[in-house]
């Protein structure tokens, strides 16, 4: 049994720990592996076309954290207040937004804007005072990106967010009403404060998500390129020892985000504000 | 948010009015559940007044009334002589001690307390909410725990935590939800009698909530009895155990023993064997009617047990029964009786009456006996 768990585990990660090593590799082809140097590393994040590529995934997965964030905390706080049939029609939505695969958002993504530039577009030209040659055309890039994105993660930030909100003691709320605090005094300094380490840790899954994410960029990106798209681009010519360096680094930055959003989210409510020993 | 007063919430110069909590004619539902029902009372300025009653009964609701968490479904609420009907709570002159405290977790002890103080607008400097703080703590004798998180603290400590943040305010009226519950029996009697002691020293109005009679008796000037969502009986410990309303009341403060049966015209009950017992109606009392249904109250720290066939010693009543069980507690002994006809009835012997006419062991014949006045005829509304 412990043996049969232990391929698992070896079928599960042995490829990750391969690319990993490999990006130390010192030869020049990723198959052959000569030990070791980091001489990939600055050659890797010299290739101006990755470098663009990476701007423009922070940019993105930036922009879809914000949004989402911000957009999801309120509809949790929002929803907290509703109730009966509107709540659970709101839950369904939330939780079909999660669960509908990523493929399917790209395609329908895709299609809806598609569509709605069709529409706008010859309007736009149409109303634009220069003349339509000079009028802006509206077309795939950052924004359907970010759109799309935003669309998946903010469910996400609703349901971490809801979850502590939930757990959170309400009498605390009554308690601050009670010491003459206003409603938004009482947001300010009771309830933002108790949500805080799930609101980041939306942020944080956001934004992994949003940089990490390929199949509905693919979709929708038009002529922008983001990391995932490009790595995928550039496997098509080969793989090199870069492939490794960039897979390794984004490997380390996601898992980095995700381990510092589960720490968060499993801060006890107790715990919101840090430590603060006892003199 | 318009400001009113100097702290932000409604303050006012001169009180309008000798009570500082009214209600008339208040009513709450919630769906189709009334939680209280018609309610009047008066809670008078500087007093300790408490809530008392069964689980369910609105005890929570009243308070909750007051401080402004639920509106009434009818009716006026005011404090100091004002209506506060519509007003939300942080714009009331009242703080609350919750029963799991509600202390601030990702606030440290001072901050808890200064919370209050720093809603005001103007804020008070540093230097003012630093005093105030260090006075309110060192109120509860928690001074030097400034810096420490809630669940740094016994439950005791976050008790007074819990009080010092609302007495810091200076409320009109502190609102107390059953703050005793949580802790354990000799920490909740220090902490009566320090409540008590605190109530005396600042001279702020009390409201408590409880289900325990001990609680209600031993601290309050003024006892309100509920049963579902109404008032039975409001009075003085001494009041309410002497002169209880009614069979509800003579049972849920203190104990009693029951003897059910309908009343004589001519005062005292009739049993359904026939037997005539004596007793007197409570002060206040409406007189009752021959046959109304109504039960005799005799308390057991008034009843008396006498060996059996001995004289009846000058006693109004004596009966012959046997004693089933017997529970030493110290300065006392609970005996309980089986009495033909009746039932079983509770006697408590003091240890003084013990010495002198020797005890009783269990299945041994013995008289049990009581006086008319130490009975009460009461109705069972
Ligand atoms: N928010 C609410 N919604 C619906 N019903 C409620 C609500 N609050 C209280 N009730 C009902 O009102 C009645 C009185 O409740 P309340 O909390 O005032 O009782 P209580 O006297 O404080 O009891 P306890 O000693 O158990 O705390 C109960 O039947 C309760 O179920
Ligand atoms: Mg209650």
């Amino acid at each position: 049994m412990r043996l049969y768990a232990a391929f698992i585990y070896l079928f599960l990660y042995a490829p990750i720990a391969l690319i990993v090593l490999f990006s130390f590799n010192a030869g020049r082809h990723a198959a052959s592996f000569e030990c070791c140097s980091t001489a990939w590393y600055p050659r890797t994040f010299q290739n101006t076309f990755l470098i663009e590529a990476l701007t423009n995934s922070l940019i993105v997965a930036g922009t879809v954290a914000t949004l989402a964030t911000v957009m999801g905390t309120m509809a949790a706080l929002a929803l907290q207040r509703v109730r009966g049939p509107v709540r659970v029609a709101f839950d369904v939505l939330t939780y079909i937004a999660i669960i509908i695969p990523g493929i399917v958002i790209g395609i329908a993504t895709l299609v809806a804007l598609v569509a709605a530039f069709d529409a706008l577009n010859p309007l736009i030209a149409a109303l634009w005072p220069g003349g339509p040659e000079g009028a802006p055309r509206l077309n795939l890039g950052y924004g359907s990106v970010i759109a799309a994105h935003t669309l998946f993660t903010m469910a996400l930030v609703i349901v971490i967010v809801r979850a502590r909100i939930q757990g959170m003691d309400q009498s605390l709320i009554e308690a601050s009403a009670d010491l003459y605090a206003t409603p938004w005094g009482t947001f300010r300094q009771v309830t933002f404060p108790q949500i805080l380490p799930a609101v980041l840790a939306g942020f944080l899954l956001s934004f992994t998500f949003s940089f990490d994410d390929f199949i509905i960029a693919f979709f929708v990106a038009g002529s922008k390129t983001t990391l995932p798209i490009y790595i995928f681009s550039s496997i098509r010519r080969g793989i090199t020892p870069e492939t490794n360096v960039i897979a390794t680094v984004v490997l380390g930055f996601s898992l980095t985000l995700l381990i510092a959003a589960q720490v968060l989210m499993r801060r006890r409510a107790r715990g919101a504000g840090g430590g603060g020993a006892a003199p | 948010m318009g400001q009113t007063g100097e702290r932000g919430i409604d303050v006012q110069t001169q009180a309008t009015s000798d009570f500082d909590i009214e209600f008339r004619g208040v009513t709450k539902r919630f769906g189709a559940v009334t939680a209280v029902q018609s309610m009047d009372l008066q809670v008078a300025r500087g007093g300790f007044f408490s809530f008392l009653g069964p689980s369910g009964c609105g005890k929570t609701t009243s308070l909750r009334m007051i401080a402004g968490f639920e509106q009434p479904s009818e009716g006026d609420v005011l404090i100091e002589g004002r209506s506060v009907v519509g007003t939300p709570a942080h714009r009331r002159p009242v703080n609350m001690v919750f029963q799991h405290y509600a202390l601030f977790p990702h606030l440290d002890v001072f901050d808890n307390v200064a919370y209050g103080l720093r809603q005001r607008r103007p804020r008070p400097d540093r230097d003012t909410i630093r005093r105030q703080v260090g006075e309110a703590l060192e109120l509860v004798r928690l001074s030097g725990f400034e810096g420490r998180r809630s669940w740094e603290l016994s439950g005791g400590q976050q008790q007074r935590v819990a009080l010092a943040r609302a007495l810091v305010n200076r409320p009109t009226v502190l609102l107390l939800d059953e703050p005793l519950a949580a802790l354990d029996r000799k920490l909740r009697r220090d902490m009566q009698i320090e409540l008590q002691t605190l109530q005396r020293d600042v001279g702020i109005t009390f409201v408590l909530v409880t289900h325990d009679q001990e609680e209600a008796l031993s601290m309050s000037d003024t006892i309100c009895i509920m049963r579902d969502g109404r008032i039975v009986q409001m009075g003085g410990a001494r009041e309410l155990y002497d002169e209880p309303a009614n069979a509800y009341v003579a049972d849920f403060v203190g104990k009693s023993n029951f003897i059910a049966g309908t009343a004589r015209a001519g005062g005292g009950l009739r049993d359904p064997h026939g037997r005539g017992f004596g007793g007197r109606r409570p002060a206040g009392g409406r007189a009752l009617g021959e046959g109304e249904k109504a039960v005799l109250a005799v308390r057991p720290e008034t009843v008396a047990i006498l060996p059996d066939g001995a004289a009846s010693g000058g006693f109004d009543v004596a009966l012959a029964g046997r004693i089933r069980n017997r529970i030493f507690l110290g300065e006392h002994t609970e005996y309980l009786v089986a009495v033909e006809g009746i039932g079983d009835m509770l006697a408590l012997v003091p240890k003084l009456a013990e010495e002198e006419r020797g005890s009783f062991g269990e299945g041994q014949a013995v008289t049990i006996a009581w006086n008319d006045r130490s009975a009460l005829v009461l109705g069972d509304d």
